[in-house]
């Protein structure tokens, strides 16, 4: 096992370097000349010239990615060419507000998920399995942007009960801990903060979580139909304990394992749905820094939030495996 | 042993393997019919190619035609889904956006296929060196959220159908690869594999003729479902403002220039919304369905 997890881990590097070659290629053999982008379009060639100096843009592209990688490493992503701020700075604050949605987002589809599942696979063809089955292939069908909108009208402009966008109102924001606002508003006692800040999470989140409730689900009712119909379950019945018991010790535990892969799989994913979900409810994570960069035409912002989100991606894969892998000893991962 | 006596149950074994390539499509056929998820799928993509084929007979407005005195207008007897910012007839609209996600979904996965195939066969098929470098490449894609690699793309590509296509197709390489080279390694020690080469076949034909066709359940399926994965993508990166460039009519690109009309005319994204969704279940029913029939292990 120890053995696996530093094989994993030694394996990460040339995964990490593949991934910023992809992104530092992509960026930099398609997109419009960043000196062009800062100067505007009516600079003049010697202009245009200087700037590409300084930003050594007349460098070979290979020490230019060699530039790059290494300030990367030491955790320096570049400026904004538009902001000149520090990109890993504005990142480390928008990180936050990511990690908050997603957290929540993954706890609300594995609580959903995993319920329905289990009582569509023990209730099988009955009416509510029918309509849990209903709901998740409505779940992996909708996109998530437009589940967003509908519960925005729904919710914010009908009702009038949740708010459309931002992270909380302003005068509510709790003294910063965590950067994590329902942590910080519970860890400094500001209950009020901390309703205000979930009212503005529930709709994002749960807009965010509903394909992933959706593929739980359907996963979990799969693996649940073939382990309640195991001989151990069975012996589980026949020595008398309660149906519960049975269900949740017996059959859910086991069937657990393909079910943890999937919320892990689906953690990965709604890093990429965080930033649909981002824009829609103008939530200031680091996928609206995307969307916002890619308006601009700011690029370096593009390339070090992409290379963020496809680091942190790698990671929870990579603990994703572990966890099988610890999970399921009979797994040799050799 | 006479010729006539060889020749015979080679005849008889040519009528045999009819018999049995008519009997098993007339069972998939069986199944597909008995198969509620595929008919329901299939019904509804019927009605959907049928709309985008026949959208210019059947569409009420010219879709690109303005009209700002009649623009935001709730749904009405002259206009059925009502009129989007600009005026425009939204049912008409939905009916040739039909034509670009159907057209977007079926082409992206077209290319992804075409590409997953060779490239997956190629590396089960050598392994080795080629194997590792073939499918390092795929594992580097798939460290990121495909949707966020395909942003990626069109940010550097500009706006456009085929630019879409291009970029989803390229993000959904890897998994086609993946499939194709798992399953090409199962099968490539088959008896039928080696008796292939013995009898001195080429490696283009052990992999195109003997190999492939004995690994598509898999990859039909993962295909079908693959279509509605790229439409969904298709949509956001129209909604984000990086698919298709107005005034096309296209349901992502709709639903992102209408959200800015939400709080006074929410038709304008419902209806697009709805489209999408609609469309994005046909193909997941089918999908579905044929998973049940070709492919029961991987219910």
């Amino acid at each position: 096992m120890a053995r696996y997890v530093l094989r994993r881990i030694i394996l990460l590097f040339p995964i990490l370097f593949g991934v910023s070659l992809a992104v530092f290629l992509v960026m930099h053999l398609f997109t419009v000349d960043p000196a062009e982008i800062i100067l505007g379009q009516y600079a003049t060639p010697d202009q245009v010239a200087v700037v590409r100096e300084e930003l050594g843009l007349n460098n070979p592209i290979h020490v230019q990615f060699w530039d790059y990688i290494s300030r990367a490493a030491q955790g320096d992503l570049g400026q904004s060419v538009i902001t000149k701020t520090s990109i890993t700075e504005e990142l480390m604050k928008r990180f936050p507000a990511t990690a908050e949605l997603a957290v929540l987002a993954i706890c609300i589809a594995s609580v959903l998920g995993i319920g329905l599942g289990v009582v569509s696979a023990v209730k099988q063809n009955s009416l509510f399995d029918y309509g849990a089955m209903v709901v998740a292939l409505l779940g992996v069908s909708m996109p998530i942007f437009w589940l967003g909108l509908m519960m925005i009208i729904l919710f914010s402009v009908t009702l009038g009960w949740l708010p459309a966008s931002g992270r909380i109102a302003v005068g509510f924001r709790p003294e910063e801990i965590t950067g994590l606002y329902l942590l910080d508003s519970l860890l400094t006692g500001d209950t009020e903060a901390f309703w205000n800040a979930l009212k503005h999470l529930m709709m994002p989140a749960i807009a965010l979580g509903a394909y992933s409730t959706a593929i739980i689900a359907r996963m979990t009712r799969a693996t649940m139909l073939e382990t309640i119909r195991q001989d151990y379950v069975r012996t589980a019945r026949a020595k008398g304990l309660r149906e519960p018991v049975v269900i949740v010790k017996h059959a859910l535990r086991n069937a657990l394992i393909p079910i943890v892969t999937v919320i892990g799989l689906q953690m990965g994913a709604l890093l990429g749905g965080a930033v649909l979900t981002e824009t829609v409810f103008s939530w200031p994570g680091i996928g609206s820094y995307i969307v916002d960069g890619i308006m601009v035409s700011d690029y370096p912002r593009v390339q070090g939030a992409v290379l963020l989100i496809a680091t942190i991606f790698v990671l929870v894969n990579l603990i994703v495996d572990v966890l099988y892998c610890y999970l399921d000893p009979r797994i040799q991962h050799n | 042993m006479t010729s006539p006596e060889i020749k015979k149950p080679l005849v008889m074994a040519e009528e045999e393997k009819n018999v049995c390539v008519q009997s098993r499509s007339r069972q998939f056929i069986k199944r597909f019919v008995a198969s509620r998820p595929a008919m329901i799928g299939l019904i509804l993509l019927a009605v959907l190619v049928f709309s985008a084929v026949f959208a210019p007979a059947l569409a009420p407005f010219d879709p690109y035609e303005s009209n700002l005195p009649n623009s935001l207008k709730p749904p009405s007897g002259a206009h059925v889904l009502g009129t989007d910012e600009l005026g425009r007839d939204i049912m008409s609209r939905i009916l040739y956006g039909a034509r670009i996600s159907l057209l977007v979904g079926v082409e992206a996965v077209v290319l992804a296929l075409l590409c997953g195939v060779v490239l997956g066969a190629t590396a089960g098929f050598y392994g080795g060196k080629v194997d590792t470098m073939i499918m390092s490449v795929m594992d580097v894609m798939l460290s990121f959220p495909s949707i966020l690699l395909a942003i990626a793309f069109m940010t550097v590509m500009g706006r456009g159908v085929e630019k879409a296509v291009i970029a989803i197709g390229i993000v959904s390489i890897p998994q086609y690869a993946r499939i194709v080279r798992g399953s090409v390694l199962s099968v490539k020690e088959n008896v039928y594999v080696m008796a292939a080469r013995a009898i001195g076949n080429g490696d283009r034909r052990l992999i195109f003729v003997h190999i492939l066709p004995n690994v598509m359940a898999p990859i039909i399926v993962r295909a079908t479902i693959g279509i509605s994965v790229a439409i969904l993508e298709a949509a956001a990166l129209g909604f984000l403002g990086l698919g298709v460039a107005p005034p096309t009519a296209e349901w992502g690109t709709m639903l992102g220039s209408g959200r800015q009309t939400i709080f006074n005319a929410p038709h304008i994204v419902m209806f697009p919304g709805l489209a999408i969704t609609v469309t994005v279940m046909a193909f997941n029913l089918l999908g579905d369905g044929l998973r049940d029939i070709l492919d029961p292990r991987l219910k």
